[in-house]
């Protein structure tokens, strides 16, 4: 696995999103984005006004306090940049699937 | 709060006596510099009972709302709702004064970020949240109890209850609410924070507290760790972004090492609140 990265080339992959979720990027969806931003071996960023933060880290994630609407960058490098950023892409524009069961009322 | 009833031209059961006390003693949930309310039920029109409701509040003249309707508890509502938003008005105003204050000191912080425009900065400002805007000071507990996830959050409601922050007949409601958003995935967000939350019909604005145990608790936290610092929150059904702000507010500080292992250090609720007040004076920002 080692050596089959080694090989691949360094990519860089940017992606504009809007979050369409109602709750915005709360708790639970930051989770799941970071959870699934870890399962790839690139460096993730999310960028909101110009303002970059680890998308591999919860707290990080947290901090841009991103309401329903806000427009959004995920930019990736590492050899699956491309893969990363569709994954991610896909997780956000479904308003993060699991959005309904986290809403106790 | 203290509250006192007095009734005019008859008198009122026990019963709804303590009704209108439990709706009256919520009012600090709104504005906590309150002293003082003293409600006047007049009885003379049985058709139309009248409710005055005087409140005493720090630094600032009583203020006094009147409503008469059908019922004594409907004329009640009305006369709470007057109050809430001469009282609301009232808060806005202070808030005013603060945030003028505040337009100075931050300048040094605006000139570092290259990237952000003045009119940015300014919508940041205005949406930055403090603790002291969500956290309710007196149902902090430092030291806590509880070893376990579920005890944990039964201690900080118990404390909203016994600050008066939310009712003890929402306890049962809220508690089962807080406990299913954490079987979807734990709210322990890592660096042995968590924080528990839930919406709830009950609240109108955001409310909160905040818990440090010393030994922290196992509560199946994303990185493993054990959970010393807990923030609890509750919010109202219909404001996603004032939930969004406080987790901005609580993931950012506790980004900065300092904050986090003072506010884990911490043996007293004094401690607690010197360091949430810090925090929210940009102390710790490195």
């Amino acid at each position: 696995m080692l050596f089959r990265s080694a090989n691949m080339t360094q990519q860089t992959a940017r992606r504009d999103v809007t979050i369409v979720n109602p709750q915005g990027l709360h708790a639970r969806p930051a989770d799941l984005f970071v959870k699934l931003a870890n399962q790839f071996e690139s460096e993730v960023g999310l960028i909101k006004n110009g303002k970059r933060v680890d998308g591999k880290s919860i707290l990080a994630v947290l901090t841009l306090a991103a309401e329903k609407g806000t427009d959004l960058t995920i930019e990736a490098t590492g050899h699956d940049a491309v893969v990363v950023i569709n994954a991610l892409t896909e997780l956000v524009e479904s308003g993060f699937v699991e959005e309904k069961r986290t809403n106790p009322q | 709060m203290q509250v006192s009833i007095s009734t005019r031209h008859g008198d009122l059961s026990q019963e709804v006596q303590q009704k209108i006390n439990d709706k009256v003693a919520r009012l600090p949930r709104l504005f906590e510099r309150l002293t003082a309310a003293h409600v006047t039920i007049d009885l003379e029109h049985t058709e139309s009972p009248k409710v005055e409701i005087r409140i005493s509040v720090e630094h600032a003249r009583d203020f006094v709302a009147t409503e008469t309707s059908a019922n004594v508890m409907a004329a009640l509502d009305g006369t709470i709702h007057k109050v809430e938003q001469q009282l609301r008005r009232h808060k806005k105003k202070l808030k005013g004064h603060k945030a003028t204050g505040l337009k100075h000191q931050s300048v040094s912080d605006e000139s570092e970020n290259v990237e952000t425009t003045s009119q940015r900065c300014q919508d940041i400002r205005n949406h930055l949240m403090k603790f002291a805007d969500f956290v309710s000071p007196d149902a902090i507990k430092a030291g806590m109890e509880a070893d376990t996830k579920d005890g944990v959050i039964e201690e900080m409601v118990a404390a909203l209850v016994a600050a008066n922050q939310i009712a003890q007949d929402d306890t049962e409601s809220i508690l089962k609410a807080i406990k299913k958003r954490e079987e979807l995935g734990s709210t322990g967000i890592g660096r042995g924070v968590a924080v528990p939350h839930t919406k709830h019909p009950s609240v109108d604005r955001l409310i909160a507290t905040v818990g440090i145990s010393e030994l922290g608790v196992d509560f199946d936290s994303l990185d493993g760790e054990k959970v010393q610092l807990f923030f609890l929150l509750v919010s109202p059904l219909d404001r996603p972004s004032d939930h969004l702000r406080a987790l901005e507010n609580i993931s950012r500080q506790l980004r900065d090492n300092t904050f986090c292992r003072f506010l884990k250090q911490s043996k007293t609720v004094a401690e607690v609140k010197q360091l949430l007040e810090e925090a929210d004076n940009n102390q710790f920002v490195s």
